[in-house]
């Protein structure tokens, strides 16, 4: 029944993906004129109408659309004339690899904060962690990156002319790489990519790179991550399971790990991955601050164009990312969960 | 039982002031006085000679000076037109609370009446709602907007209504539409069966009528929680869109579009064009979200909605 459920969500998600897309596609006035521009015949219209199937009835032309939709043709842009779908496999990765490294940090400070406020919920760890929560969840993250572009790019004092114009502490904001020439794709992770290719001082540039806006999605998208970290931790650790390992006599150490950690991570796993497929889509101002060649800066190119095509494009991507992703969660959920079966 | 009627003896404004931490208290003032001084903004103008701050024209550039840095003349400093930053911080005011206001009373007041709708008929009617909801919540909320605004951009609908506008709070409605619809759901739902739900059918009173008054009402205490939350949410959508060129066109004083005009310029130390905006908006969504026990993502994953 809950297996059930969720393909039917998958389903009804991804028709109704389809069914926008197609309403937006239609609705955006006449992608004739878009794409001929205003001086041409009316015979030359015609003849690209019919070219296009727009003479086609409506069912047909949703048809034909959704077929070729799901099979990953999502339109041209009219602005490179290289089609949607190759561009964003182009630049998904550069997306995911933010995203990845995002995740990186919150499970650098969002985890083992949340860990300790779940075990002393009054301690001073537990109210840090509860400072940078408000914090993330009150500050636009756009704004939060050019505070740190300011703070960490800007200001910190570069070391005057005898020495040598040495690089700011942290790079300026344009993009992955600068103006390196980055490593031969093969995962699309410039970090792996250089690594695969033996070039140590390319990995740290993209890492370093990666370093500020990976910050700011982490203390924005955060938050949740160490919310229910602590709730997990402190309720694994009210369970009876623990009280009944503690009177066989099992030291704290132990208990801690084999019981109250391993008892809080599916919860908090499963937020890391939704979080994973919600930044795809949702990191899109972050990427816009530091120039990141990602599909949120695409999306966001394509509308400064009024190149439709392109944001649905992206739109449907990370729709589809992200339900998939939901799917795959719920059902490992499912496969781990012996209670969700019934 | 002693508060609970002292409480009620107090007016409406004691009891958003009293009996809270002074943190609280502290929050709930500063916004208090955001909304005042947007409401005076535009005839501060008049009285400058009276105010302890300098006030300019929003929109009269200095091209004489321009991008200068925090003064006593110019507090927030001045953009590249020579405009000043103090002054269109304080407008901008305006324009985020009340666009944030109609947007989230817009969908959150369909979404209260679809929930409560929902809970009451079950069956497929609620059904079709969770749908919708998980549909809607599908999409990353910033790319919701980026849909709306390239669903809408060329339609011309909105007859006088600026057109930017109205599709920021259409966009706002539509994020906020599937919050109030779960969590009023979530809360009516155990009450389709309640006593007095039946005695209300057996007065004769319509389908409608009891969603009306008897299921709408037991809701209030959430729906109140939810609104201060989804107004602080939706001051950051806004001004995330405007960030991005969408919505407020660049003259007219915005928080988002304002903290655009500064992006380039910050990596040259330029930091005041866009950094006093953004506090603007970091300070709105901190008092806002003082009037809630609660303070949580709203959105995605990890949210009260997700």
């Amino acid at each position: 029944m809950f297996l059930a459920n969720r393909v039917v969500i998958l389903a009804v998600v991804l028709f109704a993906v389809v069914v926008i897309g197609f309403t937006i596609t239609r609705s955006t006035g006449t992608p004739l004129y878009a794409s001929l521009g205003v001086a041409v015949s009316e015979a030359i219209i015609e003849q690209r109408a019919e070219e296009m199937g727009l003479n086609e009835p409506i069912v047909v032309q949703f048809w034909t659309y959704a077929t070729h939709l799901l099979l990953g043709d999502l339109g041209v842009s009219r602005i490179s004339r290289i089609p949607v779908a190759e561009d964003i496999a182009l630049k998904l990765p550069a997306t995911a690899e933010m995203v990845f490294f995002t995740l990186v940090v919150s499970f650098i400070w969002a985890i083992p904060l949340g860990v300790r406020a779940g075990l002393r919920p009054n301690g001073k760890l537990a109210k840090l962690g509860e400072g940078m929560s408000q914090f993330g969840v009150s500050v636009p993250a756009f704004w939060l990156g050019l505070l740190f572009i300011f703070l960490l790019y800007f200001l910190p004092p570069r070391i005057p002319e005898p020495l040598g114009p040495l690089p700011n502490l942290f790079p300026p904001p344009l993009g992955r790489l600068g103006s390196v020439d980055p490593p031969e794709m093969v995962t699309g992770f410039y970090t792996v990519d250089a690594l695969i290719a033996g070039d140590f001082r390319l990995a740290w540039q993209a890492l370093w790179h990666l370093i500020l806006p990976a910050l700011t999605l982490s203390l924005t998208s955060g938050p949740p991550l160490f919310r229910v970290t602590r709730s997990a931790v402190s309720e694994a650790l009210a369970s009876p399971f623990v009280e009944a390992a503690y009177s066989y006599g099992l030291r704290r150490r132990q208990v801690l790990i084999r019981d109250v950690l391993r008892n809080a991570s599916p919860p908090v796993l499963n937020l890391a991955a939704m979080t994973f497929g919600y930044l795809i889509g949702g990191g899109v101002l972050v990427e816009v601050v530091f120039s990141w060649p990602g599909i949120g800066s695409y999306a966001v190119w394509g509308m400064d164009n009024s190149d439709y095509d392109v944001v649905l494009g992206v739109v449907i991507i990370a729709a589809v990312i992200y339900v998939i992703l939901y799917f795959i969660v719920d059902l490992i959920q499912f496969a781990m969960d012996p209670r969700l079966r019934d | 039982m002693a508060t609970v009627s002292l409480q009620k003896e107090r007016g409406v404004m004691a009891r958003v002031f009293v009996g809270h931490s002074v943190g609280i208290t502290i929050r709930r003032s500063l916004f208090f006085f955001m909304v005042l001084l947007a409401v005076v903004a535009p005839w501060l103008d008049d009285y400058s000679h009276l105010l302890p701050f300098p006030i300019h024209d929003p929109l009269r550039p200095d091209p004489f000076n321009p991008v200068a840095p925090p003064s006593a003349e110019h507090w927030f400093g001045t953009d590249t037109l020579g405009l000043d930053v103090f002054t269109r911080v304080l407008m901008a005011t305006r324009v985020d609370f009340t666009l944030a206001l109609i947007g989230v009373t817009l969908g959150g007041g369909l979404g209260c009446l679809a929930g409560a709708w929902a809970a009451y008929r079950r069956g497929w009617v609620d059904l079709v709602a969770l749908r919708i909801v998980e549909v809607v919540q599908s999409f990353p909320v910033l790319l919701l907007g980026l849909a709306m605004f390239a669903a809408l951009g060329s339609l011309d609908i909105f007859g006088p209504v600026d057109h930017g506008m109205a599709v920021l709070v259409l966009s706002i409605s539509m994020v906020n539409f599937p919050l109030y619809l779960r969590q009023v759901r979530s809360v009516l739902l155990p009450l389709t069966e309640a006593e007095f739900v039946q005695a209300a059918k057996c007065a004769g009173l319509g389908a409608w009528g009891i969603v009306w008054n008897h299921f709408i009402p037991n809701a209030r205490g959430q729906i109140l929680a939810l609104f201060p939350l989804t107004c602080a949410y939706a001051i950051q959508i806004i001004a995330g869109l405007s960030f991005i060129g969408l919505g407020i066109e660049p003259p007219n004083p915005e928080w988002g579009s304002m903290i655009k005009g500064g992006a380039t310029l910050i990596v040259q130390g330029h930091w005041w064009v866009s950094i006093f905006p953004g506090a603007a908006i970091v300070l709105s969504v901190y008092s806002l979200t003082g009037f809630s026990a609660r303070s949580e993502t709203l959105v995605g994953p990890g949210g009260t909605s997700a």
